[in-house]
């Protein structure tokens, strides 16, 4: 992650829809969809609005009723792989 | 045995979901019934509804009725999802063609009117194009993959006389290219060049896509639920009631469009099915229109479409109201009477066309007595 782009947001040439809990992408250029279940649902819903990385960490420590440094473990990997299939996006502060 | 009536009562009141005026006690689906309404709400497209209202806690459902939902809502949502991304790829190349086209109905309600766009499900794309990009368009879509499923009766017809030409890809996904709102004499008196001139932007998938501006979509709407299908089908009728409560409409132009394009009594009607089908209130401003007296020729041909008469050839004999001069109404006869043989052809399936089966039919209608 870099430190230097705070802000995550999603990625705005991403459809998607929501079913129940989960959530369908359909990421531009291809013909397959991601699906997003469970916290991985939850973080992206959460990225409507957006957020750096410690503040997404604090509103699921709050959500889950767990300590940050457990969320915070959990959470880089899979905003790593959000930002690297271009589902989400980093952006400046203000670009968001 | 569960009673269908049961299952189709318990649909309607899916569809009046959220909507100012319907019921808001919670609600449970008994298991005897749950597979009809299931069949239901997905044949209607309202799995969206029914899962929002399962969340808001309205619908109570058990677990493997939840379970069961949710799956053919994920379906609807892929496909919803495969029509929107075939919109993004037709709509660049439409643009590099230089044919303006609007997005009618489905991704453009769902995304405009709709609290979250998967509450809205669709099966098709409708696409609205100028008459005089009609061809063109037509043939662009060809180029594409697309092969028209029905080729018009006579050459010209379309522009003359039609509404729309289905186009299917192979991979199923269908286009309704307009060239208007309905078929007959409704789709006849609205101005297809004055629907170009009432269009908004709207953004999927980071493109900007354009739709008609919320009044004449609340119009598109009434024509849609109150003309589109007999009996009515629930989407339509609920985004009569959505665009009406969520819309930015502005009544008095609503009723001024409606009087210049003779929908008084479509509108009308389209707001009674919403208010006795969903069982929703009807925003105040819009009592006025639901409040006027129609005219008896324009319920005589709303009738046509929204009645038995409808099978009998009542909208293509309706037609006629809305053709002006005795040649119009020749040329309109003649082209459906003696359509090409392709036409005719493609008409009746794998069959052998026959000239004597088309008019054996037209006589049915013209003879029928009421």
């Amino acid at each position: 992650m870099s430190a230097s782009v705070p802000y995550l947001a999603w990625s705005q040439d991403v459809l998607f829809r929501s079913a129940g809990p989960d959530v369908l992408l359909a990421p531009p250029g291809r013909d397959d969809f991601e699906l997003l279940s469970g916290t991985a649902g939850v973080v992206w819903r959460l990225l409507e609005t957006p957020r750096t990385v410690a503040e997404l960490v604090d509103v699921l420590a709050d959500l889950y009723g767990t300590d940050r440094e457990s969320i915070a473990t959990d959470v880089h990997p899979l905003i790593d792989t959000l930002l690297e299939q271009g589902l989400i996006r980093q952006a400046p502060e203000g670009d968001a | 045995m569960p009673d269908p009536a049961h299952a189709d009562t318990l649909a309607r009141r899916v569809a009046g979901f959220g909507l100012p005026g319907s019921d808001h006690r919670p609600w449970s689906v008994p298991d005897d019934v749950w597979p009809s309404l299931l069949a239901g709400l997905a044949a209607q497209r309202i799995t969206g509804l029914a899962v929002a209202g399962a969340e808001a806690g309205w619908l109570v459902m058990s677990d493997p009725q939840a379970e069961e939902l949710l799956s053919r809502h994920r379906d609807a949502m892929l496909w919803a999802l495969t029509l929107e991304r075939r919109l993004l790829g037709l709509a660049a190349e439409f643009r590099a063609a230089g044919i303006d086209h609007v997005v009618l109905k489905g991704p453009a309600v769902a995304h405009s009117f709709y609290p979250d766009p998967s509450w809205r499900g669709f099966g098709d794309l409708d696409l609205l194009v100028k008459t005089a990009d009609w061809r063109a368009a037509c043939r662009l879509l060809e180029d594409l993959g697309f092969r028209r499923e029905l080729p018009e009766p006579r050459p010209g017809f379309d522009e003359r006389f039609g509404k729309a030409a289905t186009h299917r890809g192979g991979d199923g996904c269908e286009i309704d290219l307009h060239r208007t709102l309905v078929l007959g004499p409704f789709g006849l008196w609205i101005d297809p060049d004055e629907l170009f001139e009432r269009t908004v932007e709207f953004r999927l998938g980071g493109e900007s896509l354009r739709r008609l501006e919320d009044t004449v979509a609340f119009l598109h709407a009434c024509v849609h639920a109150s003309l589109g299908w007999w009996p009515p089908l629930l989407t339509p009728v609920r985004d009569v009631a959505q665009v009406a409560n969520r819309g930015a409409v502005d009544w008095t132009d609503a009723a001024d469009l409606a009087g210049r394009w003779r929908l008084g009594v479509v509108v009308r009607h389209a707001l009674k099915l919403a208010s006795e089908q969903l069982g929703v209130e009807i925003p105040d401003p819009a009592q006025a229109i639901v409040a006027t007296r129609p005219r008896r020729r324009e319920t005589r041909l709303l009738e046509a479409y929204a009645s038995d008469r409808r099978r009998r050839g009542g909208t293509a004999l309706s037609t006629l109201h809305a053709i002006p001069g005795l040649r119009g109404k020749a040329a309109y006869i003649w082209q459906l009477v003696f359509p090409a043989r392709e036409f005719l052809v493609a008409r009746t399936g794998s069959g052998s066309p026959s000239y004597a089966r088309r008019w054996k039919v037209a006589l049915r209608w013209l003879t029928w007595r009421r």
